[in-house]
């Protein structure tokens, strides 16, 4: 597999060499002419721009340090809509990218011969995005395209790499999920320093101007499970400041509490919540009227 | 090939029935007992079917169609009381799916059957089925006990992806959608019937609908086929080929004919033809 970055950015040069007209303009290629390898376990942004040129499709980055739990929560969606008929209505409408999900959902299953679901680190040249298809309560599809980047990405950015040097593509994200770890919450010692960190990715996308109008952002605490009292109190103590640094990038940033689902039948926590938050329109955009149109095909993921 | 030649492909994994299916329908095609499909033509080669339904006849394990065969059902049919049609259907093997899934390349008979298709049907065995299978269903972890329990699994060996052992039949199924969909995106929506095979060993009390029992067992495999209602409209069957187990042999023979032993469900349970999945495939609901 190619360099992670080399992964991602093929893509995104590939894209702005086209520029935003063309590539709404753009018809997918025939199917006859489409190679005869399908979609492996992730995707390029080249491949996503393909997908998307069809139907549109919603860029989430997901943005946390090392063993944060972001590619659990790739992993648990995917477990979860395979488990079930729906979450909060949600229903799953496909992915191409179902044997990269297969690999990540992997560690939480009984065919690893863990006691419970650990997942190892995402190397810098797995990091890719996976496509899920998302079929909403109203009836509207969503493609959705979830980075799953190494960690070490975000620690360059936290100790001050910008965050477009380090992930280019960061300025067409439409979803930016701040991933705080509630185990490292409730660890004395170890709880400020989670804070910082999500504080300071916070921080990296103010400085990068990569929100657009519409994107949104949400602070997804994971291992929510593990959040004892000194989690509580930590969380109670930095969530309205960490919240107002997020609302400076969008106004309706919110809090979602998620954890995986343990030992003895427990239910995942907050899925549903961060599959709504990822499936949600996008926030209007400031000057335009409030009117019922019809949607186009113009690509909203991959504008420059 | 005429344009409009319905042209079914018949699309599982290794051992879910497709070819036993295709026996079945030709022997209930030539059972003078079976009066919704009669052979419109006499004209071409049946060697292969005709072998095929003579197997089902015995109650005989039918051979694993090859990767590279080149065997198929092409005849002219009578459907009562839709009319005649020029049914092609190609023998695709488990394999070459298997190639699809794990590989992520198409065989190029598998491609050419795909391509053509007028409707796909997709055979599931029920007790062949991988199931994605959480940590959770685990007990709760025993506090103070330092000993694993029996089949605790072990935590000093996690064991590796391996798409061929892991990769569980829902999302094999949801890639194949996937890859179908994409090939046949200028005819769609395209018919997609879902038939489970070997019937007779689904139970329950009661015994779920085929449809209930794919809401059970792959409900993201139904989610995801009814929420692209563009692309594809889904059909649920239950159908036993065999009408039992081969392991009972003597049993099922003694049954009577073939058309005494198989039988086949809609999705709402209800009795239907063996014939009616292929009839479904054909000239819709």
């Amino acid at each position: 597999m190619a360099d992670a970055d080399d992964l991602l950015l093929d893509g995104y040069e590939q894209e702005e060499e086209l520029g935003d007209h063309e590539l709404e303009d753009e018809e997918p290629p025939p199917a006859a002419e489409q190679p005869i390898v399908t979609v492996d376990d992730a995707m390029t942004l080249a491949q996503a721009r393909t997908l998307s040129g069809r139907r549109g499709a919603r860029l989430v980055l997901v943005m946390g340090e090392a063993q944060t739990g972001k590619t659990a929560l790739a992993a648990m969606l995917w477990q979860r809509f395979l488990e079930k008929d729906g979450i909060a209505g949600h229903r799953l409408a496909g992915s191409r990218t179902a044997r990269g999900f297969e690999r990540r959902a992997h560690w939480a299953r009984l065919e690893a011969r863990q006691p419970e679901a650990r997942f190892p680190g995402t190397r810098l040249e797995d990091g890719a995005v996976l496509h899920l298809r998302v079929h909403r309560p109203d009836g509207v599809r969503v493609e959705l395209l979830v980075s799953d980047l190494a960690g070490e990405q975000f620690e360059r950015v936290r100790e001050g790499r910008p965050l477009l040097d380090e992930i280019r593509w960061a300025a067409r994200a439409d979803r930016f999920a701040v991933v705080v770890d509630g185990k490292a919450l409730s660890l004395r010692g170890e709880s400020e320093i989670a804070v910082t960190r999500a504080q300071r990715l916070l921080l990296a996308l103010q400085a990068s101007n990569a929100v657009r109008d519409t994107a949104r952002v949400a602070l997804v605490v994971t291992k929510a499970d593990a959040l004892g009292d000194v989690g509580e109190q930590a969380l109670a103590r930095h969530e309205p400041a960490l919240l107002d640094i997020a609302r400076e990038a969008d106004p309706d940033a919110t809090w979602i509490r998620t954890a995986a689902a343990g030992r003895g039948g427990a239910k995942p926590v907050g899925l549903g919540d961060f599959v709504s938050w990822l499936c949600a329109d996008d926030r209007p955009q400031p000057g335009l009227p409030d009117f019922d149109g019809l949607p186009t095909r113009s690509i909203a993921a991959f504008r420059a | 090939m005429s344009d409009s030649q319905p042209r079914l492909a018949f699309l599982g994994m290794p051992r879910t029935g497709k070819s036993t299916f295709l026996g079945v329908f030709w022997a209930l095609v030539q059972s003078p007992l079976e009066r919704s499909v009669s052979e419109a033509s006499f004209n071409g080669d049946r060697s292969y079917i005709q072998k095929l339904a003579e197997q089902v006849a015995r109650g005989e394990e039918i051979d694993r169609t090859g990767v590279d065969a080149n065997e198929e059902m092409a005849v002219e049919l009578a459907f009562d009381p839709e009319g005649t049609a020029e049914l092609l259907i190609p023998d695709t093997s488990g394999e070459s799916l298997r190639v699809l899934v794990e590989r992520h390349t198409w065989h190029p008979r598998l491609r050419s059957a795909c391509e053509d298709a007028t409707a796909i049907l997709i055979f599931v065995h029920p007790e062949r089925l991988r199931l994605p299978q959480p940590v959770s269903v685990l007990p709760p972890a025993s506090a103070g006990s330092a000993e694993p329990a029996a089949n605790e699994p072990m935590e000093d060996s996690p064991v590796p992806f391996d798409v061929h052992e892991h990769g569980c039949t829902a999302a094999e199924l949801i890639d194949v959608f996937e890859n179908v969909a994409e090939l046949c995106h200028d005819r769609w929506p395209i018919r997609v019937g879902i038939v489970v095979s070997a019937w007779d060993k689904v139970d329950g009390d009661p015994t779920p609908t085929p449809y209930e029992w794919l809401q059970a067992r792959l409900p993201g495999v139904l989610a995801t086929i009814e929420a692209n209602p563009d692309i594809a409209e889904l059909g649920v069957f239950g159908v036993s080929a065999q009408g039992g187990s081969l392991d009972a042999r003597e049993e099922l023979l003694a049954r009577g004919e073939i058309c005494d032993r198989v039988f086949a469900r809609d999705q709402w349970g209800q009795p239907i033809s063996l014939v009616e999945p292929i009839r479904w495939a054909i000239w819709g609901s």
